[in-house]
């Protein structure tokens, strides 16, 4: 189990610098960026927005199917994780703010922190209740997230 | 219209968005009289078997259910996705107030159904004061049933936790007989069509209209749009309430599958986009073919899921507007090709 968590923190932690370095450094990554934060822009200056798009599923897809792989070497693998996955996921994105990798990852760290220490003391259940008001106020008091760009 | 102003207005873009409501009273009548009366008919057919009655029951809660979240996501825009949630506010609520603190049926029904039209009335208010998109919106009612399913697995000794609890008060009246039950949820559904129908002739759905169509432009025009916004979300809410209370007492049990998000919420809102978002009778008509189809690959076991999720694709690839705006729209183009 141990080993398993560490091989997945270094996937996952490989995974994220390569994504950043992506959006940061290559122009594609820019491209992409450019369609998220102003498409007519994006169109002007002779990029497609749908095959940006299209890159942005793909992409999703696949960190998607690698989540699954690296969460298999921590807990077992079942039928409705998937349900779950995806609740959390939506809820990471706005907390962290759309469009906002690097809110993204500071989110997931918070609330896996904050749902891991609190399902050890007080009880998974009302832990659980506690992260999503959590959330909710976070998306309330900050519609744009905890790094997200303000409108 | 761009594609993001059509983004922007949400559902006129996913649902059947119907002109004009006719003002005049048969017109409101006829169509949901007629369908009461067809579905009256379904025990004579069905009555003899328990396991379908119970089927039935459910497929009717379903249109009760269909209905609420019409007039809230249909009429006004607001998606919110704890449909089951509310439904179950109303049913465990007076479920634990009949059974654990004493309360006549009838009491315990009702202010369970205040108290879930008021939670969704809340959740509107709140959704119009941080002025969130649809988007926001679901994310934050996504939140309230994912809070409130916790709950029920949290609070085990209100609640029965996992495996729910069997409810004693009015296990010896009809509510617990084979067809009784069936023909209650007919009677809800029927007020439910015609409180929905009367509000959409009337000014408040002139109000909807505009307000789903263009927000802005309707604020220009005068109407609050927050304040009937929350209008729609303290009905329907009530609505899901009662639904949900009154399909708990016929089963004798609440549980949290009963009410939970992938149970009730996704059922409800395929049933809605494929009987057509924004429609009268959409939610009717989704709830009885689905149920039907359901029914019908019941043999399948868990592989229903499977051709559940084929139809719902096949559904917004080829039917995005849902049934009955897409005969609707049919039966125009017929009648104007008739004359010359």
């Amino acid at each position: 189990m141990v080993r398993g968590g560490v091989v997945a923190s270094a996937i996952t932690l490989v995974v994220l610098g390569g994504l950043f370095l992506f959006f940061k450094k290559t122009t594609l990554g820019r491209a992409v960026r450019s369609v998220i934060e102003d498409e007519q822009g994006a169109r002007l200056v002779g990029i497609d927005p749908q095959r940006m798009l299209r890159l942005i599923l793909v992409l999703t897809g696949v960190m998607a199917a690698l989540v699954a792989v690296t969460r298999s070497l921590i807990v077992p693998v079942s039928v409705t994780a998937g349900f779950e996955l995806t609740v959390w996921a939506l809820i990471v994105t706005v907390v962290g703010g759309l469009a906002s990798v690097s809110g993204a990852v500071l989110a997931g760290i918070i609330l896996g922190i904050v749902s891991t220490v609190a399902a050890s003391t007080i009880g998974t259940f009302l832990s659980l209740v506690i992260l999503l008001v959590a959330a909710a106020v976070t998306i309330l008091i900050k519609p744009s997230g905890l790094l997200g760009v303000r409108e | 219209m761009t594609e993001r102003q059509i983004e922007a207005t949400g559902t006129s873009a996913i649902g059947g968005v119907e002109p004009r409501a006719s003002r005049s009273l048969p017109v409101l009548l006829i169509p949901v009289l007629g369908v009461a009366a067809v579905l009256a008919l379904v025990p004579l057919w069905l009555g003899d078997s328990g396991v379908m009655m119970r089927v039935s029951v459910l497929g009717l809660t379903f249109a009760c259910y269909a209905v609420g979240f019409n007039l809230i996501f249909g009429s006004t825009g607001q998606l919110f996705l704890c449909v089951g949630a509310l439904a179950g506010i109303g049913g465990y609520g007076s479920a634990i107030l009949a059974d654990k603190m004493g309360l006549p049926l009838v009491a315990s029904i009702v202010l369970a159904t205040v108290a879930a039209g008021l939670i969704g009335g809340l959740l509107s208010w709140i959704a119009a004061r941080r002025s969130l998109g649809v988007i926001f919106t679901g994310i934050i009612t996504l939140i309230f049933s994912l809070v409130f399913a916790n709950l029920l697995l949290g609070l085990t000794e209100l609640t029965g936790g996992d495996g729910g609890f069997h409810i004693q008060t009015g296990a010896d009246s009809f509510l617990r007989e084979r067809i009784p039950p069936y023909y209650l949820i007919l009677a809800l559904l029927v007020v439910f069509l015609l409180v929905h129908g009367l509000l959409r002739r009337s000014r408040v759905g002139w109000a909807f209209r505009a307000l789903r169509d263009d927000e802005a432009a309707a604020e220009l025009a005068g109407v609050n749009v927050a304040r009937y916004r929350i209008y729609a979300a303290l009905t329907g809410a009530a609505m899901l309430g009662l639904a949900g209370s009154l399909y708990a007492f016929t089963q004798g049990r609440v549980s949290p599958t009963t009410y939970g998000f992938a149970q009730v919420d996704v059922e409800t809102l395929v049933m809605l986009a494929f009987g057509g978002i924004g429609t009268l009778l959409g939610p009717v008509v989704g709830a009885v073919v689905f149920t039907t189809i359901d029914e019908l690959i019941v043999g399948l076991g868990q592989l229903r899921i499977v051709v559940y999720g084929a139809l719902i694709i096949a559904l917004f690839l080829w039917l995005p507007r849902g049934i009955i705006p897409t005969l609707g729209s049919l039966i125009r183009r017929v009648r104007r090709q008739d004359r010359p």
